[in-house]
């Protein structure tokens, strides 16, 4: 493991020559993790202190730049429920180049996830959710390094929360939700919050202590995704905001703002509250 | 007084084409009661785009924006 600058850059320079002797980032960076024995997505932000992205990467880079996918193979999320939201929320973290997520869920796939669950197919129906994530992550990127826990989220072991830089709340009962934010307040992790429920739907950053869920939710035990249900594209534009959220905060082009979107597809509206 | 109240995505039911005349110092909570809106159906409430309590006492041309619990994931 890189543990100083002096190994950093002795690995950088050990990259340099693999790059110039292969011709080719990707053998290169295949090559540095064979021979030193390091992370790949270590050896994938090595080569953006190059300013050589692998080519997966190659259309996240006019957006990102080399210095932020390189904070982002560095960061460690919890993702909290790999359901509706949850699913697509790691799909886009992964692809993004994520280095370390945690994905929480005690669940198993079963049929009423397949109209919404981009991991729900007739082929994942009673396996757990967390080690069916957990293979298509493998899938998509070598590089990340998904950390599954099969449990709900309030028997999470505290160890779990070390070194994570910023919560996904992807979870569907308020209990946990508000659960989660007690956890993001006391290891003063922000948290990104998001619900759903028929055509609508919320999006939050919680900063630690905020307590915005608190406000919002109070005694409340459930919403309206009680009788609305939630169908396929509620999820998917939720969780794609969310990750926006996500992306911004660990690349640190965001500001505290104590505000909630509300979003309601049916009829094209989109509202702040300030908090 | 008048008041504008906005309601948001499930709430959106109760909406009153009839405008209702409000005396000065009637609270968010009030104004529940004469809409029919069930006070568990509202989340948030807005006055003037800012987080507000149902105690809240309202005046002439003030907003009003309500919105439901979502929770689902």
């Amino acid at each position: 493991m890189v543990k100083t600058e002096n190994d950093y850059e002795h690995l950088s320079k050990i990259l340099k020559q693999l790059v110039e002797a292969t011709g080719d980032i990707e053998t290169a960076i295949d090559e540095l993790v064979v021979e030193q024995g390091i992370p790949k997505r270590i050896a994938e932000s090595l080569a953006c202190d190059l300013d050589i992205l692998p080519k997966r990467y190659e259309q996240n880079e006019g957006t990102f730049g080399c210095e932020g996918q390189k904070r982002l193979l560095w960061s460690k999320v919890l993702v909290a429920g790999l359901g509706g939201l949850g699913g697509y929320v790691v799909e886009q973290l992964v692809r993004c180049g994520t280095g370390i997520v945690i994905g929480v869920d005690a669940d198993h796939f079963e049929q009423t996830n397949l109209n919404r669950q981009l991991h729900a197919d007739l082929n994942s129906i009673g396996l757990r959710k967390t080690e069916v994530v957990k293979n298509r992550v493998a899938e998509i990127n070598d590089a990340v390094e998904f950390s599954p826990f099969a449990c709900k989220v309030e028997d999470l072991e505290d160890a779990a929360y070390e070194g994570v830089g910023l919560i996904f709340d992807c979870l569907d009962t308020i209990p946990a939700k508000l659960h989660l934010q007690e956890m993001g307040k006391r290891f003063a992790i922000p948290l990104v919050h998001g619900a759903i429920g028929g055509w609508y739907g919320q999006v939050a950053t919680v900063w630690p202590g905020s307590q915005i869920l608190s406000h919002i939710y109070g005694e409340r035990q459930e919403g309206i995704e009680r009788d609305l249900g939630n169908p396929p594209f509620t999820p998917a534009f939720v969780a794609t905001l969310m990750v926006a959220e996500g992306i911004k905060l660990l690349m640190g082009k965001k500001h505290r703002e104590d505000r909630i979107l509300f979003i309601d597809l049916l009829n094209g509206q989109w509202e702040y509250v300030m908090f | 007084m008048e008041l504008e109240i906005k309601l948001f995505a499930t709430l959106r039911k109760f909406d009153q084409q009839e405008k209702i005349e409000f005396t000065d110092g009637t609270t968010v909570l009030d104004i529940l009661e004469s809409m029919a809106i069930p006070p568990s159906e509202v989340a948030v409430v807005l006055v003037n785009g800012r987080h507000a309590k149902l105690e809240q006492q309202l005046h002439d041309g003030e907003t009003i924006a309500l919105f439901p619990p979502i929770a689902g994931g």
